[in-house]
């Protein structure tokens, strides 16, 4: 063989080298493709309270559904329309006299251990006030509590609008100001029926929700909702009445309710979307970045991660607390030869997912520490005598990562556990 | 002292023996350097990408990258000697370019091989590399028949001008790939 022979050789190797690998691309995952199929649930659609909470600080005066609906109808007009991306994004957003919180909410249940029945008692006046002032966004909270539907734009992937989750919370901040007002002056079952309303709103939002954040908006609304019925339940004697609304709100979640796996499988729909929308409708056809990123298998990658995930999410807490120690960070293989841009971007469009999969794990613990606050209160359960009602309900009411008994710390009267991943602890003050 | 070892510090031997070589072996010499470049990296690779990838990309690509380097490299190195009126041809350049670095090779594998460093590894690194170059640039004066500082100021050029090349090459795709782009992703980031 002569030199210029080896010199061809060596060309046409690397060239047919290269052009199996810029055009090769996956089949598409027959389950991913399968849930592709689905049809989507329709997000303008009466009663949806997505698109109440994406209207929810619409200008004084409009409806919040109608809000929402205006803004999902313009962003569906501009995707069809072909707009530009910047165009398509400035039509689902509006930041026109935005119905802002007047005032300023306190925060509750934090470090200081700062309740909301102990504020209401202490500062009368500043709660009439905050709640008089914002009595639009309160009304607009009672409009969502009623609406029985939950539906997300998942097909919009990235262009789908983030509703305002803070005007949510803020909405719901105010009502349990409302609530805690009622409980005081002695409306203890109305206090409590209103509680179990907000709860099971939120409950359905956990367990209906297509996408992370609305999910751990839906947590952090649980959360809050835990705390104010173990406060409204120890700050005096119950009737029966209201001991069973009590343990109605204080129920065990269901599985859809506190587990983010649902929600991590649909994660990789709604990136698959989102790519769909973004990337692969808008890259050149000349681009060099098709030559390295591949449409299928960015999608398999995608959906492989995430359900992997979901598989771990799925465990029940002691299981996964032991998994997930064993689990080394997936390593992005061969398919990079085809698909490098698309493996390091489906390797760090991975969330943080241990702690992630915890928070509803986490819900549940904090669930259990109401119920052992309520427990306690309820049987007169002295200080000196907590270490031992806490041991003896370790079963049923225990660490849910450990199976162990709850942390009871007498000198901060405090019973908590610790988180898996994260630093601190989910705590509650008796 | 033995032929071979020779190869590594003394310029007269590496050209006598790239001569005397076929020019397929200074091929197989620069497709190995390209290999031992990747290698060398491979291990923090390995923190992100399984051994599989690692080893299919040293196997497939390192030669790539030996042959794209030692062909671009000598014409470049042969353009600016003919400028300066250098009397090498681009087949002596090209195994010069391959023998010259044979120190800087065995480096490479020796960076490669031991992975607990004590400080031997790193001087001989060091020295090995010092080797290659020395042995480089006075293969390069002898061959293009140039005088110390003639030699050196077209050594200089060359390294200039390929990284020249270099960094225009590295633009180009980055500017191929930002305009295939759109405005997709910029719009999506830059959302309030």
């Amino acid at each position: 063989m002569t030199i210029k022979r080896l010199k061809y050789a060596i060309i046409f190797f690397y060239l047919a080298l290269f052009v199996f690998l810029g055009l090769y691309d996956e089949r598409l995952n027959p389950e991913l493709a399968h849930e592709l199929a689905k049809p989507r649930p329709k997000v303008v659609e009466p009663g949806n309270a997505w698109l109440a909470m994406l209207g929810i600080d619409a200008p004084a005066g409009t409806s919040s559904v109608a809000a929402g609906e205006k803004q999902i109808r313009d962003l569906d007009r501009a995707i069809r329309g072909g707009k530009s991306t910047a165009e398509i994004i400035s039509a689902s957003f509006n930041d026109k006299n935005r119905l802002a919180l007047k005032g300023k909410l306190p925060s509750f249940y934090g470090k200081e251990n700062t309740g909301i029945l102990a504020y209401v008692t202490t500062h009368p006046d500043e709660t009439a006030t905050l709640c008089r002032d914002n009595a639009d966004l309160l009304d607009r909270y009672e409009q969502l509590l009623s609406l029985a539907r939950y539906a997300e734009p998942l097909a919009y992937g990235d262009y789908a609008p983030v509703p305002r989750f803070a005007s949510t919370n803020q909405a719901q901040e105010l009502k349990m100001l409302r609530i805690a007002v009622q409980a005081y002056h002695g409306g203890t079952t109305a206090a409590l029926t209103e509680l179990q309303r907000d709860m099971n709103y939120w409950r359905f939002v956990a367990s209906s929700s297509a996408t992370l954040i609305p999910k751990f908006i839906a947590f952090r609304a649980l959360s809050f909702d835990l705390r104010v019925a173990a406060e409204i339940a120890v700050s005096g004697a119950l009737s029966k009445r209201e001991q069973m609304l009590i343990q109605e709100i204080l129920k065990p979640f269901d599985k859809g309710e506190n587990s983010v796996a649902g929600v991590l499988r649909r994660e990789a729909l709604y990136d698959h979307y989102g790519l769909e929308l973004t990337t692969w409708n808008t890259l050149k056809p000349w681009s060099p970045a098709r030559l390295i990123f591949k449409h299928n298998a960015t999608s398999n990658r995608l959906y492989a991660y995430f359900d992997e995930v979901a598989r771990l999410a799925e465990l029940p807490p002691q299981r996964y607390a032991e998994e997930q120690k064993q689990k080394a960070m997936k390593k992005i293989g061969l398919a990079a030869l085809y698909n490098s841009m698309g493996e390091i971007l489906a390797q760090i469009a991975i969330p943080q997912c241990f702690a992630y999969i915890e928070k509803g794990h986490n819900i549940e613990g904090l669930r259990r520490l109401a119920l052992l606050k309520v427990m306690a209160h309820a049987e007169n359960i002295a200080p000196e005598r907590m270490q031992a009602f806490i041991d003896a309900h370790a079963a049923d009411l225990g660490n849910p990562y450990t199976g162990k008994p709850m942390t009871w710390d007498p000198k901060a009267r405090r019973i908590s556990f610790p988180k898996l991943s994260e630093d601190g602890s989910v705590e509650l003050y008796l | 002292m033995p032929p071979s070892i020779s190869l590594l510090y003394r310029p007269a031997a590496v050209r006598a023996k790239a001569a005397e070589c076929s020019v397929f072996s200074a091929v197989g010499l620069n497709a190995l350097y390209g290999m031992l470049i990747i290698a060398a990296v491979g291990p923090s690779m390995l923190q992100m990408f399984t051994s599989g990838f690692v080893f299919a990309v040293t196997l497939l690509f390192g030669p790539l990258l030996g042959f794209i380097v030692s062909s671009v490299y000598p014409r470049v190195e042969m353009t600016i000697g003919k400028m300066l009126g250098g009397a090498a041809t681009l087949d002596e350049l090209y195994r010069l370019f391959a023998w010259s670095f044979l120190p800087a090779g065995l480096a490479l594998l020796l960076d490669t091989m031991f992975t607990e460093k004590s400080f031997i590894v790193p001087i001989s690194f060091f020295l090995l590399i010092l080797c290659g170059i020395r042995n480089y640039c006075s293969n390069i004066i002898a061959t293009q028949q140039f005088t110390r500082v003639r030699g050196a100021v077209a050594i200089i050029l060359t390294l200039v001008l390929f990284f020249v090349l270099l960094a225009a090459g590295v633009g180009l795709i980055t500017t191929l790939f930002r305009w295939g782009m759109g405005e997709s992703v910029s719009a999506i980031v830059s959302r309030p």
